[in-house]
């Protein structure tokens, strides 16, 4: 029997206002399918729909896709762990069941919801990632924030009215909490702001009977900083460099900016240089930020633009992209934050 | 400037004396090395005394306030680097301000405040 269309329909909307026509052309070609469609109302009803009504396609299958467009990327990402015991104890499938069914969305654990813009923040997924035991919980939710955008001044009297118009926009933020105690919370990128503090205590507060913040403890990413810029020799068959930032505690800073984000600052031996008199003539130096790309050159689906700054346990990508790319970086990152001695 | 009450600070975080213990002796090193004044993030306070969270950090952090160890600031920075401003508390800062590093008048943006502790090396670890 096919697929319950209202959610098709639910779900392909949501996808098409995360990502692209020829992302969902790859992922039909993928299944054989056919995939051409040159508008979204053709994607939608010619493609998506007649798909999931003949049983060549699931909704869970579309779901499957909506999560790849829209959990990674455009996110800052903050680091947290715990113990591995806690993690197995948080991740337990009968307490995160009792959780949910208090907080009365248990229907969360057997379908996603496909929720476009919800009055207040609202949960839409919980789930497993499984092979023979479980290896993440991922709990989502999704909200509407607004933010003002400039649009022009006009004149009043002596004086000049700047205006702004307010707009509206959905944003995914997630939690993945991994069997190993490493909890990742993705927020959405502000549009204007670099400011998430108040973003990531909200967050706390909606997923903290699932995940208790008094469980976690941030994951400084400093050692990763410093070993991104001391080790950049070795690096540089998979890294680009467009800024990099040494700071000392008198408070003094040193920053060194590639002139054209195409270029790289470490071709450039005078100005790496530079940075690297500071950290070898001050021990109280240290890289506070790095602007850095991740190459194409290394099986990446693209060059993969990643800040590093903001909080001690914060990174961001700025762009959307593959969930493949995403846990390449993050992977790198830690196994970066790793000290050798 | 005071000086530390290292007992004090570990019978109010018990749980944190490791990072107490860490926290004062970085500021005993940086009394005696006579560099000058030390001007530190939250964020490098965490990465010295290794607490269980920064949310701890910070009552820590303002406790040595009160004791009068650290002085702690608002900092306005410019977009094109250094600090243009300190201020008692964010209520404090204006909303537009002369960016004497850009030679022009900005209004602040709330990405450009820093939160900033001082420690001026006077004092010494009791």
């Amino acid at each position: 029997m096919a697929d319950d269309l209202k959610y098709t329909k639910d779900i392909a909307a949501l996808i098409q206002e995360a990502t692209s026509l020829t992302v969902v052309s790859a992922f039909l070609k993928s299944k054989g399918l056919t995939s051409s469609a040159g508008t979204w109302n053709d994607m939608i009803n010619k493609r998506l729909i007649p798909a999931v009504q003949d049983g060549h396609l699931t909704n869970e299958g579309l779901i499957g896709l909506l999560r790849s467009v829209e959990e990674c990327g455009r996110q800052h990402v903050f680091l947290y762990f715990c113990s591995k015991a806690r993690a197995s104890e948080l991740m337990d499938r009968k307490r995160v069941g009792q959780v949910a069914a208090k907080l009365g969305v248990a229907d969360l654990l057997t379908a996603a919801k496909a929720t476009s813009k919800p009055a207040q923040p609202e949960l839409v997924d919980v789930r497993w990632d499984t092979a023979a035991v479980d290896l993440s919980l991922t709990i989502k939710a999704v909200e509407i924030r607004e933010y003002q955008k400039y649009i022009g001044t006009r004149p009043y009297g002596n004086e000049l009215h700047k205006i702004y118009s307010r707009v509206q926009e959905r944003c995914v933020n997630l939690a993945k909490l991994h069997r190993n105690g490493l909890l990742e919370i993705r927020v959405a990128a502000h549009s204007n702001s670099t400011k998430y503090d108040a973003d990531i205590r909200r967050f706390w507060h909606q997923i903290g009977a699932f995940l208790p913040s008094g469980d976690f403890k941030e994951s400084s990413l400093s050692v990763a900083k410093d070993r991104l810029w001391g080790e950049r020799a070795e690096l540089s068959e998979k890294i680009r460099y467009t800024d990099s930032t040494i700071r000392n505690e008198a408070g003094n800073v040193l920053r060194g900016a590639a002139g054209g984000d195409k270029s790289d600052l470490v071709s450039d031996e005078a100005v790496s240089k530079s940075l690297d008199f500071l950290l070898e003539h001050d021990d109280a130096a240290y890289c506070e930020g790095a602007n850095i790309w991740f190459k194409e050159t290394v099986g990446l689906s693209t060059d993969v633009h990643v800040l590093l700054g903001g909080e001690v346990n914060e990174f961001a990508l700025p762009a959307s992209c593959t969930a493949e790319d995403y846990q390449y970086v993050l992977d790198q990152l830690r196994s970066l934050n790793r000290r050798v001695s | 400037m005071s000086s530390i009450n290292l007992e004090a600070l570990i019978d109010e975080f018990p749980e944190e004396a490791a990072s107490v213990k860490r926290l004062a002796a970085f500021l005993d090193r940086s009394e005696k090395s006579g560099q000058p004044t030390k001007e530190l993030s939250v964020q490098r306070f965490f990465d010295i005394a290794k607490p269980s969270s920064q949310m701890v950090l910070v009552r820590m952090l303002q406790r040595l306030v009160q004791q009068g160890v650290l002085r702690r600031l608002v900092r306005v920075e410019s977009d094109a680097l250094g600090g243009i401003g300190d201020f008692g508390s964010v209520a404090d800062v204006p909303h537009v301000l002369f960016d004497s590093r850009m030679g022009r008048e900005i209004e602040v943006r709330s990405d450009q405040l820093k939160l900033i502790y001082r420690f001026e090396p006077t004092g010494a670890v009791r």
